[in-house]
């Protein structure tokens, strides 16, 4: 982490170790409630990572954000650690990044909302806890789900389960689970594939903590054959939401207007097979890959994506997307970012610490950003001549979603 | 479509890409006999392609071979961002030694074409006229193919001057 934030993550592991064991937050309370850093930069090294083939710490690719952003799963890792390994950046002062080999497979991507499981690209699912504890000795709990180009999956029951309970998650028993997965598999039936460029599935999970297994599956089937008039039949660069009642695509070939990124409505019951793909936003222009994060009470989700190196964040409730900002010299996001629970965006990236690359050589590593406290975004509340909702991510907000997270993977926080 | 895109720098740069690849790639020729696509003017598809992006390299002999069965011209160019080091290996590691010496896209060109938002993204171009919708992606074969015909049809709708 950046030095300058040492004060920032000490106080704020202190408070949150103070939350973990049910001490009040006392005299750290105002700490607690301080404003994150608006940008950090943690480099990888290479006694970590190994080293790529442009000689830096190796930075991967088809990185996935876990929702509290302690965790990366990346693609595409390097000689040293295999196919896909697993970072955890550092949260403690002085504390090393650290990186796990998986057993798993190049775009193995997790169950988004909640990362219980880590999917491999030929549908074996892994506990995420196992693949932590056991790495590569990690074993598959069961098999099913979409496979195939840019498939993703979510946990459907996740938010559902705890509105109902009006709190956070919690150890539990035995528990249903339902996995909606989205993808263009190659090996559809051609008979078929004019009806709809997309499918998907739902899978009912049983899970006792220990052993899991698919209980019901319902699809695969094509989906959005309603909207070939407008929107042609071929989309690209598909993204389930994280609840996984809505999609993200660029329609290819459009009747009407021309490609941009849209996003399209799916049916929020897991048990539903008619699913509306209506139109809910239209970014309006072509971007790569636009992920979703979580979606705040009343309020549509927000979208991350890059686009020529620079990251966005879009505001849906606005309309309005905002550049994020480079607190280094020759940023470039090396792959689509993440956004946490807590509303953090993180990315793998390139820089230098100075515009002079002699005197700065290039590094690799994650980049952490507070959207909230990007210029575009303050700029853009001031032409309005108000305040923006939110004036920043707060350390507890952070806190809360670590101990969240470890909370349901059994984790140290 | 209201926009096409008439880009002397990147025709130039395409006609140089055509040129080198013809010479390497006598399928190109028999590609153009059989002209399932091709009435007038020769069509062509350029695949940027990425070692950083997981299924382009993957998936770039299927949806090739697939393309130049219905008639187009395929060419590859490698996304400047990739290094020619780390483009090296990965092509070997694959055994796609054709394309080893592929052409760089001219980033600027990437970028007003819109070919740097995904890997691989294709444009097609007929007599110097490009379409001004990449496409994004890897995709199964008969989505391609309808893709690929759909930009080949707008093209066809503008004489070539």
């Amino acid at each position: 982490m950046s030095g300058l934030n040492h004060w920032a993550l000490s106080a704020g592991f202190v408070a949150c170790a103070m939350l973990v064991s049910g001490v009040g937050a006392g005299s750290t309370e105002h700490l607690a409630d301080s404003c994150i850093p608006a940008q950090e930069y943690v480099a990888l090294n290479a006694a970590t990572v190994g080293l790529g083939q442009d000689g830096l710490p190796a930075l991967g690719s088809y990185e996935r954000i876990s929702p509290d952003g302690r965790f990366i799963l990346r693609s595409y890792s390097g000689a040293q650690l295999g196919k896909v390994s697993l970072i955890e950046l550092p949260w403690l002062e002085g504390e090393a990044l650290k990186a796990y080999p998986t057993p798993l497979s190049n775009e193995a991507f997790p169950v988004q909302g909640t990362w219980r499981y880590l999917i491999d690209v030929n549908g074996d699912h892994y506990r995420f806890t196992d693949v932590y504890r056991r790495g590569r000795q990690a074993k598959p709990l069961f098999r099913g789900g979409m496979t195939g180009f840019y498939a993703a999956a979510s946990e459907m029951s996740l938010e559902a389960s705890v509105q109902e309970r009006g709190g956070p998650l919690a150890e539990e028993p035995t528990r249903k689970i339902h996995l909606r997965s989205l993808s263009w598999p190659q090996d559809a039936d051609p008979d078929s594939q004019g009806i709809g460029p997309l499918q998907l599935m739902t899978l009912e999970i049983l899970d006792d903590g220990q052993s899991a297994r698919v209980v019901h599956r319902q699809g695969p089937q094509f989906i959005c054959d309603g909207r070939v008039a407008t929107d042609g039949n071929a989309y690209a660069l598909p993204m389930l939401s994280v609840r996984g009642d809505e999609f993200s695509a660029i329609a290819q070939a459009p009747r009407v207007g021309q490609p941009s990124m849209r996003i399209y409505r799916l049916a929020p019951s897991a048990n539903s097979v008619n699913h509306s793909c209506d139109l809910v936003a239209d970014l309006g222009l072509t971007v790569s890959k636009a992920v979703f994060g979580f979606a705040r009470a009343g309020e549509s989700a927000w979208l991350a994506y890059s686009d020529l190196g620079n990251v966005y964040v879009h505001d849906r409730t606005l309309g309005v997307s905002f550049r994020l900002d480079h607190g280094k010299s020759r940023v470039l996001a090396s792959a689509f970012p993440g956004l946490t629970r807590d509303g953090r965006v993180i990315y793998g990236a390139s820089w230098r610490e100075c515009a002079d690359g002699a005197k700065c050589p290039e590094k690799n590593g994650y980049v952490v950003i507070d959207p909230y406290q990007s210029t575009a975004y303050r700029a853009y509340w001031q032409q309005q001549g108000q305040s923006p909702p939110q004036s920043c991510i707060r350390w507890q907000a952070v806190q809360d979603e670590r101990l969240r997270f470890a909370r349901m993977h059994h984790l140290t926080p | 479509m209201s926009v096409w895109t008439r880009c002397d720098r990147a025709w130039a740069w395409l006609v140089a890409l055509v040129v080198g690849l013809l010479a390497v790639d006598a399928l190109h020729g028999q590609a153009i006999a059989a002209g399932s696509e091709v009435d007038d003017a020769p069509v062509a598809v350029l695949m940027v392609l990425s070692s950083r992006m997981p299924y382009a390299l993957q998936e770039w002999p299927r949806m090739k071979r697939v393309a130049k069965r219905a008639g187009f011209i395929v060419l590859a160019a490698r996304d400047s961002r990739v290094p020619s080091q780390e483009w090296a290996a990965a092509v070997s590691a694959r055994d796609l030694f054709e394309l080893r010496d592929v052409p760089v896209l001219d980033e600027q060109m990437g970028i007003d074409l819109g070919l740097l938002h995904h890997a691989p993204s294709s444009l097609v171009v007929r007599c110097g006229v490009w379409h001004p919708w990449p496409i994004l992606g890897v995709m199964p074969d008969q989505a391609w193919v309808e893709l690929l015909r759909h930009r080949a049809a707008q093209l066809r709708e503008r004489p070539c001057s």
